[in-house]
Formats: C-alpha cells, structure tokens, sequence
C-alpha cells in the first residue's frame, strides 16, 4: 500500500505541503473521524467530528492520505457538553469531553445521499413505540421527584369503573335491573313486604 | 401628517400624534381617529411641515429608542413600512457526485447513506495474531488502514441513525466496530513480538562473530571459511551423524 500511496502522491499532488512524519512507524494511530450532515452547509463544505487532540493540519493530512480528498481551507471548534449525571440514583454530576468540529472546504463538492424512504429494515414502528414508553416513564419518574403526584380525581378512570358507570347509569334509566338471584329468608317478608311482592311480579315477568 | 397610516404602523404613528397633539389643537382628538372617512379627511388640518413631525429626544439623537437587538424598529412608519420584505429564495444546488469522490469512503458504498442492521451483521471474525504473524510489514500497514477507514464508516452511520432516528441498529454497528478494534489489537500484538524478535536478533548478531554490526552498509555480514565447505560438512555430518555445533550456529 505505501508503494501505492508513494505512486499516487507522485502522480498528482495537493496544493498545500504534506507532513513527512511516518505516522503508523511510531504511533499506530487510531483516530475515528465522523462525518456530520449539516444541512445548513454548501456543498463544497463537509463537517467532521475528530478527536480533540487533532489539529487542522492533522485533518488536511488524513483527508488527502487516506481518502484522496483535497481540502483548501479547514476551521474548527471546540463545542462544549452539558452537564450530565452519573447515573439516574446519584448525586454526582460531571463535565463530558467536548466535541472537537472541523469544517473544510473541499475542492471537489460533495453531496450527502438521501436518507432511506422505507424504515422497515430498522423496525421503526417498534423502535418508536419503545422510546414513547421511555419517555412516558422518565416523566412520570421526574414529576414524582418533583411532588407532583397527581390526585385520584384528577387522573383519568381506570376501565373497571367507567363500565361500571355505564352500568349504573342504565340502571337509574331502567334499561337493566338489577338482579342477584338470592333467595331470601322468610323473615325479610316481614320487612319488605310490599316491594317483595312488587319484585316477585317482576322477576316472574323478566324471566 | 399623513393620517391614513397602515394597520402594522398603528402605534408608532399614534405615539407620534400623541406627541403633536399640541401642534394640533384645532383639530380635535376623534378627529385624528376618524380620518378614514373621506368627509373628515376633507376636514381634517393637514400639514406638511417637516419640523413638526420631527421626534423630540433629550439629546436630539433620531435613533434613541431604537435597537436593532430587540427589534424596536424606527419609531415613525417610513415610506417602505408597509412594502412586504423580500425573502431569500431557498435556493440549494443540487449537483452530481462522482462515484471516484473520495468522501464515499465514509459510507457503505457510493450513494448509500448507511448498511440496515442485517447487513451490518454480515461480517466474519477478526484477523488472529496467528495468522498476522506471517504477514509483511506492507499488508499489516494497508489492513491498518482499512481498519481505520471501517471504523470512520460505522462511526459516521452510528452517528446518522441517531440523527435521522432511523430505529433500532445500534448494537449491530457495535458488535462490528468492536470485530475490527480487535483486528487492530492484532496487528499491534503481531509487530510488537516482531520488534522483540529483532531486539533479540540484534542481540545475538552482537556475540557472532561473522555479523560487525559496526560496519558500513553491505559490510555486516563477513562469513567465515567454513561457509564454502558447508555442503561437504552437512553431507559428512549426515553421513556420520556426528554432533557439530558450528552448522547450527549458522542456522540460528
């Protein structure tokens, strides 16, 4: 390969001065470059997340040796990370790296492909189904921590009860009697003995 | 004063009448509000002289008030208050790529934004040290790179899924990634123990007496008389199977 490389360099040059360390001698390096979709950026301009210790001639130089890619101009930003928790249970809350942002200008435009129309390879349904429950959970979770319980009357009824509901309002409307099919004992006679006389009619009526 | 001032300069243009008011004392104050009807325009005084309109500040500054910032705007409607801003037009060039850009060597394949978790768990096991051991210096350099280039791939897809919220995949990028970092790990293991075997070399080229490592170039290796009678030696030493050591010297 370093003879193809050496072939190539010699075929055709950068415009700017190449670095003459033997980098993979020494360092074995392993960097991973990311490339960003920015929308915002024209299409001679490409976006790309190094590591923080890379510097702008660094970029220019693995561009043109590992992927043919000249680039005139390079800038670069450092962009700071929130504050995060350790974990969900603890206390303790700490600064990630920042991001290390490159932008270059290429002197071959570049156009990012389309992203996939059908999503069904990476079974997005589910993957959104899951992340809604997530997400309904974590709010859940933060608004207990926060006291925000909500009352009994505020939340919406469960199934059992607006069945019963429907129930009892066909009730009170006469649509459904009600009826446990319990014999009772003689002595009720006594007590409800008008109403008993009524129900027995009724009940014989109904079945 | 112009009195037919648009519905968006309402306010600044009745802040400014406040301010006239007493330059307008014949006029009354419904007056100044009714000027729609074309019965009371007639009616209405009008003037066009300039000092009058003009704002009254403290330091005689025309821009006090005004911010750029906060989007105060002029205080009076100017001639161009009611014309529409223009908009940029969305304008995006949309141009063809080449398959030979070398940008692809971030993707899949030319034109392909990422792999879908089946095919990204289309891969074999990483390179065993076993086997990168007889490798040369040229083929561990070039897999070295191709490794690099491989993690940079799924890095930047990794990245994309998360952006585009594509769904699940994530850990098949992962298990990949992870294959080529122990292919890596190999290749460091392989020319580590090659550096040690030349360490070692080195240092028992030093006790030979045929190597002068002091030597200039060509000049290392000085090999003694015996060297020409080395076949007659190993015939005579297969024949006899006598146990000379000078041969295996040289072998080592």
């Amino acid at each position: 390969m370093a003879e193809a490389v050496k072939a190539a360099a010699a075929r055709q040059l950068p415009a700017f001065k190449l670095g003459k360390k033997q980098v993979f001698l020494i360092y074995r390096p392993n960097h991973v470059i990311t490339m960003l979709r920015k929308e915002h950026l024209p299409p001679n301009e490409a976006c790309f997340k190094v590591p923080l210790r890379f510097t702008k001639f660094d970029l220019r130089d693995y561009l043109w040796n590992l992927y043919g890619v000249e680039v005139t101009t390079v800038r670069s930003y450092v962009k700071q990370q929130p504050l995060t928790q350790r974990s969900t249970s603890s206390r303790s809350w700490y600064r990630p790296q920042p991001h290390k942002i490159m932008t270059v200008e290429l002197a071959k435009p570049f156009q990012w492909p389309d992203a996939p129309a059908d999503l069904e390879p990476w079974s997005n349904d589910l993957w959104r189904m899951r992340e809604e429950t997530i997400e309904r959970r974590n709010e859940e979770q933060l608004a207990r921590q926060r006291m925000q319980i909500p009352l009994k009357s505020q939340q919406p009824l469960p199934k059992e009860r607006e069945q019963l509901g429907e129930l009892a309002k066909k009730m009170l409307s006469g649509e459904v009697k009600w009826e446990n099919n319990v014999v009772l004992d003689p002595k009720w006679d006594r007590i409800l003995g008008r109403e008993k006389a009524g129900k027995s009619t009724e009940t014989t009526t109904t079945s | 004063m112009s009195m037919a001032a648009a519905p968006s300069a309402l306010r600044a243009s009745s802040g400014c009448a406040s301010r006239l008011g007493s330059s307008l004392r014949n006029g009354s104050r419904s007056n100044l509000f009714l000027a729609a009807t074309p019965s009371m325009r007639a009616a209405a005084s009008f003037s066009t002289t300039a000092p009058q309109c003009k704002r009254k500040t403290k330091d005689g500054n025309k821009r006090r008030g005004v911010s750029s910032l906060y989007g105060s705007g002029p205080r009076e409607p100017l001639s161009v208050s009611n014309a529409p801003l223009p908009k940029p037009v969305e304008f995006k060039p949309k141009i063809e790529v080449d398959e030979s850009h070398g940008l692809w060597g971030f993707f899949p394949a030319p034109g392909k934004l990422l792999l879908t978790p089946k095919e990204t768990e289309e891969h074999g096991r990483a390179w065993t040290v076993e086997e990168l051991r007889r490798k040369s210096w040229e083929d561990l350099h070039a897999l070295w790179w191709k490794c690099c280039k491989e993690r940079n791939m799924l890095s930047t897809a990794r990245e994309e899924l998360l952006r585009g919220k594509f769904g699940f995949g994530e850990r098949e990028i992962g298990a990949r990634d992870e294959e080529v970092t122990k292919t890596m790990r190999a290749i460091k293991h392989a020319l580590t123990e090659r550096f040690y075997t030349w360490q070692d070399a080195v240092e028992v080229a030093k006790s030979d007496p045929e190597i002068n490592l002091e030597a200039g170039e060509g000049q290392v290796y000085t090999p003694s008389a015996y060297e020409e009678g080395y076949d007659e030696i190993a015939a005579e030493e297969g024949a006899s199977r006598s146990t000379d050591g000078e041969p295996k010297e040289t072998l080592r």
